[in-house]
């Protein structure tokens, strides 16, 4: 015979007894399997989604407001597209859908889908996606109103930029509805949710948006590829710069653009060339002078010289009756933060006429300024910024009709950009000798001096952040095993009480083995391989019963738990490996379980194991250090608690309370241990005083079930009283900031809702809006870093706020909003569940975004938002939001503060009237209660386990009955022998057993209570008592029918019949 | 030469109740020569078992020397000790402690699990003994098949099987009728002269103490 004979055999023989040790081990493998199985499946789906939305995209350029052409995407073999945001509604317009992307794509675009599917439709339809289709209600032949704004070359913000209202609406018939497969499932941002699509053909978006031949995305199937192909094929045109021979006797190229202002890194490079000179043109409001007035003119600045001097044109000169030495005062704007104009003067002395023939006086110097320049008649100027129209006369009419935009001044260069200098350029145009090449060969000289990625066009590894968001996403197998860890926990104290009953039955057999010379070493191991081989036959079930469970977990997560997987499609998915893992895992766990509970055991002498005598009791100096101990912790306990009420921070306070509550019940179940070895000294007479000293027959085996109990009762009523809630909405400190309404638009908003040009702008009602303070956030766009999304944000969305507008608002676990106005980097603010658990970031640390030239800089974390309905986003000041993003124009969220009897009515309000925008306004409590739903149905999920782990640690009363009334069985039957009736001595047993089940359930409800006493005292109405006292009941009935079912099926038969055999 | 010797040998327990410690051997000097036959007699609670479990090397003394083939035991570990009982000492216990998993060969050669590099010849040492007590018939049955006096003579046996120099008997016919005892006692005698093993029995039956070939009484941990 063989060791490993050995082995086999007894657990053969034994498997009845090792039928707890493998219901345990199956129930352990199956949580831990099910747990790490759920983690694949989420990862799973979360790849599934990533490949829907990706197709066979491997890389692509965003050029967002940076407009390129559509050839340099031919050019590189990538599919062009544009990407923009908007909304849809269908014709009937009962349903409008903001947000939504409407993509402008060609055939290129859908080879690059799963499927490779092409899906046709002209110009006079668009495809939508199933979501928008299902959300619209619409099908294929419906008619849909799709709404975006026309992209301008330069932005909105920018003072001579136009006008800001500049929408395009189609209404297009519904040609196709797109499958997730075939591409329905596009966007480019890592999210489960699946966004809101309408496909709209190339060239007719092109032609709508007046974009002919430019698009401001592509798309290509490898990355390797376009990154070395990209910068190759770059033309003038795709930096949006124009290139043209200056007419007349100078000989000098020009390069100017349809931004208006000359972007700084573009200019600077440019400026590398010999004799380039640079040029600022600007409109300025009027022209003054002691005699008279010239209203919107342009006057350019150039080249060197006196900066207090003008030279005019014969023109301004006899309109205002000027000499040399004659004073002017000019009137212009600036612009501050967005579109705040601000009039400034500057007063500059004649130095010289020009007559209008001078080659100098020429409209070349002026920029095509959007909405002035493309229109004949100058009381039809559109340029962005107020103006006084009766000002313009007649004589500027027909100065406009003949001369257009000819300066009427010229001051030195280092003069206007002193005064016109603006965060989006500081030149309209750049001239340079004329050596005599081909207007070919001089763009393609000047191309290749400038890269694309000077404007911030770079490639981008579409495909590698996906990976690295699925990958970083929320660990949904550590989530599950956490949120199980009691349930296992109990499976394996469950495992180790009945494996300790097998093993204390056999215990002479240990004393045997021992005695014939087996070291105890040896016959340890012996018995852990036994356990090992029912441990095996455990985990194999419970692989089985594992997948079971990750089933139910993902039907919960789909139903009832939504809220923590918001929205996305669950698959099945099971890798060997996790199997494997999950397996091994359980059965190394069980194992050293076994091995730590059986220690004492093992320490039990040879002779005692023999003459079955053993017992646990303790010396009395140990019994004294152990009580000593109880009261330290009693007393920590205690400091804990009292110090707590000192503290402000509501977490701080939770955590304090609940250690507390830990330590107290770690106190009493030692304070328990010392009850029940005690010697009380008095005399039993009575049945009831002979059973209680049975109680502590076995301390250690009672404590156990005692502590499963207890504990479990605890952390279920602990845990919950960590479940979230808005509070009182209304108060600056909760997690609304005191805000009414949240909300995002569709298209920026440019005007200040908070003054009346903006209430005009979009026919506000002027009695109502004053009621409302409208606090506006500027949008970078990126991923949402908050707990909704699964995917681990690889740029969270980037937002500017003027930090004096939340001054007092929110709840800070740390710093606050005064440390965004340190300008010597970019600090951020964002909430702390985003950064902690979205980002995995705190206070200090940095995250890596690109500014508008394609630089990379840091925006360092300096305060954390306690619970806050700003989740996801990272919040920096609008002042550096501008210096990185210039060109950002308009805002796109917006908190709103308003009575709350007056939310609604602004809410409405706001929506109608900015329709065209696409706000959609909700109150800030609901999007918190979102944002919090999701810890919120962590704490359910667990709640649950947690509760079965709790039953679980109540059916271990039914062990311990089985076990201590087999001990006995001799002096039962003897009791029986002397007369006891064999009902007083089944109430004997449930009685010692029953004062076990209370004492635990006691322990875990006055500790738990403990824990939850700010709970309590705050808000106790959202803790779940029903729930709460449903288990209690829940365990003290199960407890009591187990205790029954036991002693009715341990104390069977003949008790007699034991002392015979003894 | 003795094979094994103790010298001033004392142990004592702790009352569980008071705290005090209960003297139970006091000073035992005894010497056991090799092939010896040693009965121990007493009344109970005198110290026997304690005293063979000192011999056997499952306790150990207060105070005291055991020299067992002319080797010091006192510095020697829990290890170096199980190897002694594996190769030197064979148990018989008054219940014969047989594993119910096992068939009778399979716990006779359970002693055999415990020798670093098993005798290849264990298996055949096994059926011969078993045949020596009439059971080799039976070699492949369970204990749970077997007679009280069959069980404990597959314990006698299982105690033979590493070809000990002492076996220890704590009251090995304590469990059985008079004429089992008496039987198991003449086998057990018979074994012991056939093999040349010292047997040290402990036991209250005088008759059967005085078949051995010295017998020693214990009262209040004295020996005499």
């Amino acid at each position: 015979m063989k060791l490993k004979d050995y082995v086999l055999q007894s657990a053969r023989h034994y498997w009845r007894g090792h039928l707890g040790l493998l219901f345990g081990t199956f129930l352990a493998a199956t949580i831990l399997t099910g747990s790490l199985l759920v983690g694949d499946s989420v990862r799973a789906s979360l790849r599934r989604v990533a490949a829907l939305r990706l197709g066979q995209i491997e890389g692509g350029v965003l050029g967002g407001d940076r407009w390129f052409t559509e050839s340099l995407a031919r050019k590189t073999k990538t599919a062009p597209m544009i990407i923009a945001t908007g909304s849809a509604s269908a014709t009937n317009g009962k349903v409008r859908v903001n947000g939504a992307q409407v993509l402008g794509v060609d055939e290129s675009f859908w080879k690059l889908s799963t499927s490779g599917k092409a899906i046709a439709f002209d110009k006079t339809s668009v495809a939508v996606n199933e979501a928008l289709a299902r959300k619209l209600g619409v099908k294929v032949g419906d008619t849909v109103l799709v709404r975006l704004e026309r992209p301008s070359a330069i932005s909105r913000d920018a003072p001579l930029s136009g006008s800001t209202n500049e929408d395009v609406s189609l209404r297009r018939t519904v040609a196709a509805i797109v499958r997730a497969e075939d591409f329905g499932a596009f966007q480019l941002t890592a999210s489960q949710i699946p966004p809101d699509s309408v496909f709209v053909n190339l060239a007719d978006l092109q032609n709508q948006l007046e974009m002919d031949g430019r698009v401001n995305a592509l798309l290509s199937p490898q990355f390797t590829a376009l990154r070395a192909q990209f910068e190759e094929q770059r033309t003038l045109a795709d930096f949006a710069l124009q290139l043209k021979r200056v007419a007349g006797e100078t000989k000098e190229w020009e390069i100017s653009t349809s931004r208006v202002f000359l972007d700084r890194s573009v200019a600077d490079k440019l400026f590398e060339f010999k004799g380039t000179r640079g040029v600022l043109t600007y409109l300025v409001n009027g022209i003054t002078s002691a005699k008279a007035g010239t209203p919107y003119s342009m006057i350019t600045g150039v080249g060197r010289g006196k900066d207090d001097e003008i030279t005019i044109t014969q023109w301004l000169a006899d309109d205002q009756k000027l000499a040399v030495g004659d004073e002017l005062e000019v009137k212009y704007f600036v612009v501050g933060l967005g579109r705040e104009l601000k009039q400034q003067s500057a007063k500059f002395k004649v130095a010289g006429i020009l007559p209008m023939d001078h080659p100098l006086v020429t409209k070349a110097w002026t920029p095509e300024f959007p909405g002035v320049s493309d229109v004949d008649n100058c009381r039809d100027w559109e340029p962005g910024i107020p103006m006084d129209m009766k000002a313009i006369r007649d004589k500027d009419e027909d100065y406009w009709d003949e001369f257009k935009g000819t300066p009427k001044g010229f001051i030195t260069l280092a003069a206007a950009q002193t005064l016109w200098a603006n965060r989006f350029g500081n030149l309209t145009a750049i001239r340079m000798p004329d050596e005599g090449q081909t207007a070919e060969a001089k763009a393609n000289v000047l191309a290749l001096r400038l890269n694309l990625s000077d404007i911030g066009l770079v490639p981008r590894d579409f495909k590698g952040e996906a990976g690295a968001a699925a990958k970083g996403s929320v660990d949904f197998g550590g989530l599950f095993i956490g949120l199980s860890l009691f349930l296992i926990v109990a499976a394996l104290v469950f495992a180790a009480l009945l494996f300790l009953f097998t093993l204390e039955r056999r215990a002479s057999q240990i004393g045997l083995l021992m005695a014939v010379g087996w070291t105890r070493g040896m016959v340890r191991r012996v018995w852990l391989m036994e356990a090992g081989v029912i441990g095996i036959a455990g985990v194999l079930l419970g692989v089985l019963g594992g997948m079971g469970y990750t089933q139910s977990a993902l039907h919960g997560l789909s139903a009832v738990w939504s809220g923590a997987t918001q929205g996305l499609p669950l698959v099945f998915s099971a890798s060997f490996g996790t199997i494997f893992n999950a397996a091994l895992g359980t059965l190394v766990v069980v194992l050293l379980t076994l091995w730590w509970a059986s220690r004492k055991l093992f320490k039990v002498e040879t002779r005692d194991l023999l003459a079955g005598s053993w017992s646990e009791d303790a010396s009395p100096a140990l019994k004294k250090s152990k009580t000593k101990s109880g009261l330290i912790l009693a007393g920590i306990a205690l400091l804990m608690m009292a110090a707590a009420f000192f503290m402000k921070n509501p977490e701080a306070v939770a955590g304090m309370f609940f250690g507390s509550g830990m330590l107290l019940m770690i106190a009493g179940l030692i304070f328990l241990r010392g009850w029940m070895r005690r010697d009380s000294g008095v005399l039993a007479r009575s049945l009831w005083q002979i059973g209680s000293r049975n109680i502590s027959r076995r301390p250690s085996r009672s404590l156990a079930v005692i502590g499963m109990m207890a504990g479990g009762i605890f952390l279920v009523v602990a845990v919950n009283a960590f479940r979230m809630s808005t509070g009182d909405e209304t108060l600056r400190s909760s997690g609304t900031g005191g805000f009414g309404l949240i909300g995002e638009s569709s298209l920026p908003v440019y005007e200040d809702l908070n003054v009346k040009t903006g209430w005009e702008a979009f026919g506000l009602d002027e009695k109502l809006m004053p009621q409302a303070r409208v606090v506006p956030f500027r949008v970078r766009e990126g991923d949402d870093a908050s707990c909704l999304n699964l995917n681990r944000a690889q740029k969270p969305l980037l937002v500017g706020v003027d930090p004096a507008k939340l001054t007092g608002s929110f709840a800070f676990a740390s710093g606050s909003w005064e440390e965004l106005a340190d300008s010597s980097f970019v600090p951020a603010v964002a909430d702390q569940a985003t950064a902690m658990w979205g980002l995995g970031k705190g206070v200090g640390d940095t995250l890596d975004y690109q500014d508008a030239s394609g630089n990379t800089f840091q925006v360092k974390i300096v305060g954390l938002l306690a619970g806050s309905v700003l989740q996801g986003k990272m919040i920096i000041s609008e002042q550096a939001f501008l210096a990185k993003y210039p060109d950002a124009a308009g805002y796109r969220f917006f908190l709103v503060d308003a009575k709350p009897e007056q939310a609604a009515e602004i809410a409405a309000h706001l929506t109608r009237q900015l329709e065209q925008r696409g706000l959609a306004l909700e109150p800030a409590k609901q999007r918190l209660e979102v944002f919090l739903s999701v810890q919120n149905t962590y704490i359910g999920i667990f709640t649950v386990l947690g509760g079965l782990g709790v039953l679980l640690g109540t059916a271990g009363i039914g062990v311990l009955i089985a076990r201590h009334v087999l001990e006995r069985r001799g002096e039962l039957g003897l009791m029986q022998a002397l007369g006891f009736q064999a009902g007083s001595l089944r109430a004997m047993i449930l009685g010692e057993h029953s004062v076990l089940l209370v004492l635990g359930v006691l322990l875990g409800v006055i500790t738990a209570s403990l824990a939850v006493i700010p709970q309590l005292i705050g808000s106790g109405g959202e803790l779940p008592l029903a729930f709460l006292g449903q288990l209690i009941a829940a365990v003290l009935g199960f407890g009591l029918v187990v205790c029954v079912v036991a002693v009715s099926t341990a104390v069977r038969g003949r008790l007699t019949e034991a002392i015979r055999r003894e | 030469m003795s094979l094994i010797q103790l010298t001033n040998v004392s142990k004592s327990y702790t009352d569980p109740g008071s705290g005090a410690r209960v003297p139970v051997l006091r000073g035992i000097t005894l010497g056991i020569s090799a092939g010896e036959s040693l009965a121990i007699v007493g009344p109970s609670g005198c110290g026997k078992s304690t005293l063979l479990n000192i011999l056997g090397t499952l306790d150990t003394p207060d105070e005291g020397e055991i020299i067992f083939d002319g080797e010091s035991l006192s510095q020697s570990n829990a290890k170096q000790l199980a190897a002694l009982r594996s190769q030197k000492i064979g148990f018989i216990f008054q219940l014969h402690h047989l594993m119910p998993q096992c068939s009778v060969l399979e716990n006779v050669l359970l002693p055999t699990l415990a020798l670093k590099s098993p005798p290849t010849d264990a298996l055949q040492r096994a059926e011969a003994l078993l045949e020596q007590v009439g059971l080799k018939d039976r070699m492949n049955w369970k204990p749970a098949q077997l007679s009280g006096g069959e069980r404990q003579r597959v314990a006698f046996v299982r105690a033979l099987i590493n070809q000990p120099s002492l076996i220890l008997a704590d009251e090995p016919t304590g469990a059985l009728d008079e004429a089992n005892a008496a039987a198991l006692t003449d086998l057990l005698l018979k074994l012991q002269k056939s093999s040349g093993v010292t047997l040290v029995m402990v036991t209250h039956h005088r008759a059967q103490a005085d078949r051995m070939g010295r017998v020693m009484t214990i009262h209040e941990g004295v020996l005499s």
